[in-house]
């Protein structure tokens, strides 16, 4: 009767999930739509806003489980694990951030992050494809991400370097064009008016609630290190076309050695960007985190021996969240950033220490 | 000829006076510790005591009208009787029960090792450093508290589930059972065996079944069954300890905040701690082709038991004495890995000085940085051994 049971639970039906796959599904769904239920309601008492539209909230919450199915879908694609793409839908469905981002704060974050995956996918999918029309199709994609929320930007460099490193014939740089679009829409519609659509009117509302401007809104960076109320005009303006203008400058240090950016290394230069570009961009919030978190989950699975950098990248991440949920942070920020800096630094060591394997 | 009659003894008789140096110098620990008072004991236990003797103590006690108890019956039963005992006090007594059970948590984890290694050194040095673990000693000879009754029973099914006597080990685990719910934390382990063919369905029986044995006083007192059975819920509910969502415990909530959303969180954290156990559950349980050793076994049930108190609400500062004793017997086996029970009991034992001694030095936050540390040890642990040598960290990641 046990062997009978056992043997059931783990044999493989005809698309290739055994049953405790389908047990893990609904389990892992079920606890994903507890969650979000238990927090429904958490009154933010000591935040400067919430987003309490129901709609909204629940709009993102679909947009949840779609990033967990894109995650898990790009697992499969990279290790053609059914397991480990099994898991994937499983964490990203209860990743804390993205729980606390949908049920508690109701900011809408999960639409760009699926989209930003989206036009990822397509990005990696678009290099097998010579003729260059995935490649547009992800920057269209991921102009409507930008279009969405500023942070999609971070991994901008990413799209140069396959740009500059493909080896096929054809005019495909009028695709930056969405891109450029996006960006250039999300500062008029940002700025112009907030009452523009239910996603704006809640961004605008929170950038009225903040009572003042600083560097960094409880996000765990560089400037939590220094002081986020210093220097303001003077380290905001210098950082952030210092920031933008890395973002270019990093693609074409990228063509070095333009032979080793295959998908897994543009999957671990997404996690690295995501990490690295809010670190030091100044007036970063707490959400800044959010797509480096998801990302790292993806790529934890991918290497799996790495799964510790999600398990440390999740927990910064919602601990920004918490900072904002709570009116301060229950750890010093400082503490946090310096974390975060580590974890970006040894990133960085990975990738030097890859360079040098692959020109070798 | 004296010199090597003294010499001989030592060398054919070593383990023994290991054996008896150790547990005297246990013995002395505990002495020293007798005099030490704890809060629990003045606002919960002395009460409960004086309301067992009210009530006649003994079997009669049990069935005292208590204002507030989360017990089972067994527990209280002992407390029962040792509220009518003639020599010595109460406290002392309750002590001295703990104590007892120390040395059978101990003689346990000297058996389960030598089961593994077959080194009999090895085996009482396990034995020497369970019983002067800070955690342990402190549980039972200072706090006066019983944890350590239902842990040595769940030592020994551990150790009968090692000699491939699950029949044994599961009874033993049904006993741990009736005395404390935190038994369940290692539940999902037993589920793994299960899938890997080393437990039985009706093996699991013997959970409910020792818990109905154990509330044989109280019925024959003439409890009601509904309440006897009933405590674990309440227990679950958890309506004592709702203040805080970390008892001074080092886990998730000593870095997002304690006394934030204490309801959400507090619901919360519950599906979050059942996410993450069927997480590593299938992890473990999907992949067929592995054999569980005993080492990998030890490993599993510290990494599932870290898993549920680091994200359950309401955790107390004992809670993770499982983890203490099982990672005592895991660096027997496995010594490259000393240093796992060093952190695992420091981290442990900083929620025992803030509530003993009423002060820290560091804060809960960086212990909790340390339990993290370990669960992703043993993680890694867990990888290599499941799916073949992994990797050093890092190395080819990119390329993989």
């Amino acid at each position: 009767m046990d062997k009978l049971l056992t043997t059931f639970l783990l044999k493989k039906g005809k698309l290739g999930l055994a049953p405790i796959d389908y047990l893990l599904l609904v389990g892992m769904t079920v606890a994903g739509v507890m969650l979000r239920l238990t927090m429904w309601n958490a009154p933010l008492e000591h935040a400067p806003y919430q987003n309490l539209d129901g709609t909204m909230k629940l709009i993102t919450a679909v947009f949840d489980v779609l990033v967990a199915v894109i995650g898990a879908a790009m697992v499969l694609y990279f290790t053609k694990h059914r397991i480990k793409a099994m898991l994937a839908y499983g964490i990203l469905f209860v990743l804390p951030p993205m729980v606390a981002g949908s049920a508690v704060w109701g900011m809408g974050d999960s639409i760009y992050v699926f989209i930003v995956l989206v036009s990822l996918y397509l990005l990696m999918l678009g290099r097998k494809n010579s003729n260059g029309k995935l490649f547009v199709l992800s920057l269209i994609v991921y102009g409507v991400a930008l279009l969405l929320n500023a942070y999609a930007l971070f991994v901008f460099p990413l799209y140069l370097i396959v740009y500059l490193t493909a080896e096929g014939k054809g005019n495909h740089i009028s695709g930056f064009l969405a891109p450029l679009l996006g960006m250039g829409l999300h500062q008029v519609l940002d700025k112009g008016s907030t009452s523009f659509s239910v996603f704006f009117a809640a961004e605008g509302a929170l950038s009225e609630a903040r009572y003042e401007t600083l560097l960094s809104y409880n996000y765990p960076n560089i400037y939590q290190i220094f002081g986020p109320a210093s220097y303001i005009h003077e380290y905001g303006s210098a950082m952030r076309v210092l920031v933008l203008v890395m973002l270019i400058v990093i693609p074409l240090f990228a063509l070095r050695r333009p032979y080793g950016w295959d998908d897994r290394r543009l999957l671990f230069g997404s996690v690295l960007l995501c990490i690295w570009v809010p670190y030091v961009m100044p007036f970063m919030d707490e959400r800044a985190g959010l797509l480096a978190a998801v990302l790292s989950v993806i790529y934890g699975l991918v290497c799996i021996e790495q799964f510790f950098v999600p398990i440390i990248q999740v927990t910064i991440c919602y601990l920004a969240y918490a900072a904002y949920f709570r009116g301060d942070s229950f750890l010093p920020l400082s503490y946090i950033a310096i974390a975060q800096l580590l974890l970006a630094m040894y990133l960085v060591f990975c990738y030097v220490r890859d360079s040098h394997k692959v020109m070798r | 000829m004296l010199d090597e009659k003294i010499r001989d003894f030592a060398r054919t008789k070593k383990h023994v006076l290991l054996f008896g140096l150790l547990t005297v110098l246990a013995l002395y620990v505990r002495y020293v510790m007798r005099g030490i008072v704890a809060d629990d004991y003045t606002i919960f236990f002395e009460p409960w005591i004086a309301t067992l003797r009210e009530a006649g103590g003994g079997l009669k006690g049990l069935n005292a009208e208590f204002e507030y108890v989360d017990y089972t019956t067994p527990y209280l039963f002992i407390l029962s009787c040792i509220s009518i005992c003639p020599v010595l006090n109460p406290l002392l007594l309750m002590k001295i029960v703990s104590i007892v059970f120390d040395f059978s948590a101990a003689a346990a984890v000297m058996l389960l090792v030598y089961q593994m290694t077959k080194d009999k050194t090895k085996a009482v040095l396990a034995y020497g450093c369970l019983l002067l673990a800070p955690t342990i000693v402190t549980n039972s000879a200072a706090w006066a508290q019983c944890d350590i009754i239902f842990t040595s029973f769940v030592l020994w099914s551990l150790y009968f589930m090692m000699k491939e006597k699950p029949a044994i080990s599961m009874m033993f685990y049904g006993i741990a059972f009736a005395f404390k719910l935190q038994t369940l934390f290692l539940l999902p382990l037993y589920v793994i065996l299960w899938m890997k063919g080393k437990v039985k369905m009706q093996h699991f029986l013997f959970i409910p079944g020792m818990y109905l044995v154990g509330i044989i006083p109280g019925l024959l007192a003439g409890q009601s069954f509904i309440d006897l059975i009933s405590v674990y819920f309440m227990q679950a509910q958890g309506k004592m300890d709702i203040y805080a969502l970390s008892h001074k415990f080092p886990n998730i909530y000593q870095l997002v905040g304690t006394d934030t959303f204490l309801i959400e969180y507090a619901d919360a954290g519950v599906w979050m701690a059942l996410a993450a156990l069927m997480v590593m559950m299938y992890s473990l349980a999907r992949k067929a082709s592995y054999e569980l050793s005993g080492k990998l076994m030890l490993e599993m049930g510290m990494l599932l038991t870290m898993c549920v108190v680091f994200f359950l609400p309401h955790m107390h500062e004992r809670y993770a004495i499982l983890v203490d004793v099982m990672s005592i017997a895991y660096a027997f086996v496995y010594v490259k890995k000393w240093y796992i029970p060093v952190l695992v009991i420091l981290s442990s034992f900083a929620g025992y000085s803030i509530y003993l001694a009423k002060t820290t030095i560091l804060p809960m936050g960086v212990y909790t940085l340390v339990f993290v540390y370990v669960m992703l040890d043993l993680g890694v642990s867990i990888y290599q051994e499941i799916w073949g040598k992994a990797k050093p960290a890092g190395q080819e990641a990119v390329h993989g």
